[in-house]
């Protein structure tokens, strides 16, 4: 291994530049159209800087390495226990962050024109947002991730509850609750990790339960394990505690939801990978975690057959979607996690199409229930013509994204021996697809019958012809972002290399290095 | 021993940024209480000050340093003259 | 959710759930006992007096400044969030007619009963314990205590000021005060950063005690100016019993104060709304 920078540039830019930018939106609380170019603007820095950055760590705080032998080091080759917090940057991290802050400058232009009274403190909540996310992803140190866990959850619920709706309001209450238990679970954890190793670096700690014969402490890591994993299915919404993250997914607005399932597919990935690492050599530990996912699965899709809204359907399938990025995480091998990875990319990018759809049509302001709106199709080809690529897409349909991940799942899960997880996984697209097509069908396709509309029909002068056929409320900025996203969608379906080169790295680091971050 | 000089920057700072501040609180300070309570707050100031006595590494008069058993926290007392200042020039009764 | 909703089958589930976690976390510190293995700390023990004089804070602001500064974060989105519940920055749709919130009113204070001879002493107290706190963040980098410990002090005399006043709190910090004083610590606690980063690379890099310069690897030497800008104004004489020995904090104080700045614009106004209330009519007013 050649020297890697230990004073990254970019590292540290990621989380400063959304702190600056929070702080200031939010003492600007009001001033919409300034707040709106300091937005996009510190956006699009945050992906220019993401899309150029080289990969390397940073050693906050400039305090070096320490070799076994005493002395200092500023090379992150050479073996040492690091004084410093450590951050790293590499494929997953990139691919990862660039989505995000792509994403971001979507739903901040989104929130910027389609909200109104006191927009500041929203904004600074989403930049917040990201910011907790991106520390997740590339942490490397067990304290700040647990900051970083905290702070996510406490940004959800302000995220949710910034809609003043009692709805809303009671989701985020109640995840704030039990989000709180995945705080503690993890200082729990990470209390014990502390005590049989003594380091709150990742890498010292794999290290150091590696290299010693900790037989005698074998049930504090079991117990370390439990807790681990609860904190997990907490602060990623799996099962059991799915309707709990549905509440938020689904009571949030669409384009905040964005954000929010982005923020929670990063946490799964962190912080599953984290487990992996730690733990996967202890036996049951993937069994714990596959049972996990499965169960994530089959809940989450089920809920999304019964509902009636399209808001809901979403937020339901993104939980089980997020099962499936556990399952490739939770299979352990090479392929599964690789699998895994790419499903987490793929699942962010088709269900910010789905949730921008979904954004657009409650723009026709009628909601997004199946039973008020109807005819969308008509008023917009367009956003219909989006929606079904989205829903292929998400059902893993060729030449979409979603089928590319899917099948290395379903490959991975055959050559493990599991052929029944693999075939959940083919139930999962099958009944995804279903599910999706419900709403889609009577929101879209089906003629508009509600009086409003058939009051019209029947007038007959030019006036209320122009009423019928009014002119559809959507932007163009939004047909602007669902073409990036569905250029993604098929250029990853097409060419999947493009992103396992990023992910294939980390899950090889994974299985064969687990102590390299 | 009462030393002087050399008068470190460790112990004048402090005393500075404590009256900044407090004069910074004290700007948001209202209430209409009488000259005897201001009086009163000043002594209960000076006795505080030489009960938290001066900062550990302070060792001139200017910190508050007089000999071993004796010294005064001198950032208390800028403190509270900074409040004190703050609320009698942008305050309100 | 109501004690009833806990009778029946979700409560024995429950009581089942907390015995095992009990059991689990009682066994696994039982295992602990005797075996806890050190790890980096020796190492860290062996360094704190370089740093400076104060060992927790060179743990907390200088070791894992970075880390504290999104701890600090966490209490900054706590009262924005908190204040945002209650009804400020709350966002409706454009499109969208939904149900209003409900406006917020203040808590019913009162304070009629407190004893006007109690009332006379509180007013010392609050101003002799915001006081306090000043020095106690003015002392960071030499003895216990900070930016938090200031904060929260700070922010009890503001409580007391409002539980023994009511809305005549002597300590009568405006909305706008308080989110302007907290975003101006957490912005100068995280751009404190700024002067290590651009000489060193290393962000929080602590450029007024610059420890490691002197190593091979380390990116960059420290300009002079950095060291007497950063360092200076706070170097303290440490007399040790061999002679002499002068040491600095470097940022770590000014850390402090915006550490100090970020709690008590927080925690003061989480008090203040839930006590108050939020209206955006008021705060246009003022």
């Amino acid at each position: 291994m050649s020297a890697v920078a230990t004073n990254l540039w970019t590292i540290p830019l990621f989380v400063i530049i959304p702190i600056i930018t929070a702080i200031l939106l939010n003492l600007l609380y009001n001033k919409s159209r300034t707040i709106k170019v300091i937005a996009i603007a510190s956006s699009i820095v945050l992906f220019v800087l993401a899309l150029i950055s080289p990969y390397g760590f940073q050693w906050f705080t400039g305090q070096p390495g320490v070799t076994p032998g005493g002395t200092y080091t500023f090379d992150a080759s050479i073996f040492s226990y690091r004084l410093s917090l450590e951050y790293y940057f590499g494929g997953l991290q990139q691919i990862l962050i660039t989505i995000m802050s792509l994403l971001l400058v979507f739903v901040v232009f989104l929130s910027a024109s389609s909200l109104r009274k006191n927009i500041g403190p929203y904004i600074a909540l989403i930049f917040l947002l990201f910011m907790s996310s991106a520390i997740i992803i590339m942490v490397n140190d067990f304290y700040h991730l647990w900051i970083g866990v905290e702070m996510g959850s406490l940004l959800l619920a302000g995220v949710v509850a910034a809609s003043g709706e009692s709805i809303s309001q009671k989701a985020a209450l109640k995840y704030t609750f039990f989000s709180a238990l995945s705080g503690a679970g993890m200082a729990i954890a990470l209390a014990m990790i502390l005590g049989v190793t003594g380091y709150s670096n990742i890498t010292n700690a794999i290290q150091y339960i590696m290299s010693d014969n900790l037989s005698s402490l074998s049930g504090v890591l079991y117990i370390a394990f439990g807790f681990f994993v609860l904190s997990w299915i907490y602060a990623g919404g799996l099962a059991p505690i799915h309707p709990l993250k549905s509440d938020v997914y689904g009571s949030a607005f669409p384009h905040a939801t964005v954000m929010l399932q982005t923020q929670s597919k990063l946490m799964i990935v962190a912080m599953g990978l984290i487990i992996l690492r730690l733990f996967g050599t202890l036996p049951f530990a993937r069994e714990v975690m596959l049972s996990v996912s499965v169960l994530t699965m089959i809940m989450g899709v089920t809920m999304a057959l019964i509902q009636t809204d399209l808001r809901w359907t979403l937020a339901y399938l993104v939980v089980a979607h997020s099962g499936l990025v556990t399952l490739g995480i939770s299979l352990g091998t090479v392929q599964g996690i690789t699998g895994g990875l790419f499903q987490a990319v793929n699942d962010i990018v088709y269900m910010s199409v789905l949730l921008i759809c979904c954004e657009a049509v409650m723009y026709f302001g009628k909601g997004t229930s199946i039973k008020t709106v109807g005819g969308i199709a008509k008023r917009a080809p367009w956003l219909a013509l989006a929606v079904v690529i989205g829903a292929f897409a998400a059902s893993g349909v060729p030449p979409f994204n979603g089928f590319q991940s899917e099948i290395i799942l379903i490959q991975a899960s055959l050559s493990s021996g599991l052929p029944e997880v693999a075939a959940i996984v083919l139930m999962v697209s099958v009944t995804t697809f279903i599910a999706l097509f419900k709403p889609i069908y009577n929101i879209f396709l089906k003629p508009d019958n509600s009086p409003i509309a058939m009051e019209g029909d029947a007038g007959a002068g030019i006036a209320t012809m122009a009423m019928v056929q009014p002119t559809s409320p959507v932007p163009k900025s939004i047909y602007l972002f669902l073409a990036i996203l569905i250029a993604i969608i098929i250029v990853l379906g097409v060419y999947p290399q493009l992103a396992l080169g990023f992910v294939q790295d980390t899950a090889i680091k994974v299985v064969y290095f687990p102590w390299v971050p | 021993m009462v030393m002087l000089f050399p008068m470190m920057g460790g112990e004048i700072t402090p005393i500075v940024v404590g009256f900044a501040i407090g004069f910074l609180f004290g700007t948001q300070v209202y209430s209409n209480v009488s000259r005897r309570t201001v009086v009163m707050i000043i002594c209960l100031c000076i006795v505080g000050a030489s009960l938290f006595q001066a900062p550990v590494f302070t060792w001139s008069l200017i910190g508050g340093y007089i000999t071993d058993g004796l010294s005064f926290a001198a950032p208390f007392i800028s403190a509270t003259i900074g409040i004190l200042l703050g609320w009698a020039v942008r305050g309100g009764k | 959710m109501e004690m009833k909703e806990l009778r029946g089958s979700r409560g024995v589930l429950a009581a089942v759930a907390l015995l095992i976690i009990f059991i689990g976390v009682t066994v696994a510190f039982v295992q602990l006992n005797g075996n806890v293995a050190r790890g980096i700390s020796p190492e860290y023990n062996r360094l704190a007096h370089l740093q400076q004089p104060n060992s927790l804070s060179a743990w907390v602001y200088d070791w894992r400044g970075f880390d504290t500064l999104i701890e600090t974060g966490v209490i900054y989105v706590g009262a924005v969030v908190s204040v945002l519940v209650i009804g400020r920055g709350l966002v409706r749709m454009k499109q969208v007619e939904g149900e209003e919130p409900v406006p917020q009113t203040s808590l019913d204070l009162k304070i009629g009963s407190v004893n006007a001879i109690l009332k006379y002493f509180i007013f010392p107290l609050v101003i002799l314990l915001a006081a306090y706190g000043i020095l106690i963040v003015t002392g960071a980098a030499t003895s216990g205590g900070g930016g938090f410990q200031c904060g929260v002090v700070v922010a009890s005399a503001y409580l007391i000021g409002a539980v023994f006043f009511g809305k005549k709190n002597p300590l009568n910090f405006r909305r706008k005060f308080l989110i302007a004083i907290g975003s101006f610590g957490w912005a100068l606690y995280a751009l404190l950063g700024l002067p290590g980063y651009l000489v060193t690379g290393y962000w929080q890099y602590n450029v007024g005690t610059d420890l490691w310069s002197s190593i091979a690897g380390f990116p960059a030497q420290i300009p002079s100016i950095l060291h007497t800008i950063f360092g200076d104004p706070y170097r303290l004489a440490l007399v040790l019993k061999g002679g002499t020995f002068y040491s600095t904090a470097g940022i770590v104080p000014l850390i402090n104060i915006g550490e100090a700045f970020n709690v008590i614009g927080a925690i003061c106004l989480i008090f203040l709304v839930f006590i108050y209330g939020w209206s955006d009519t008021e705060e246009a007013k003022a």
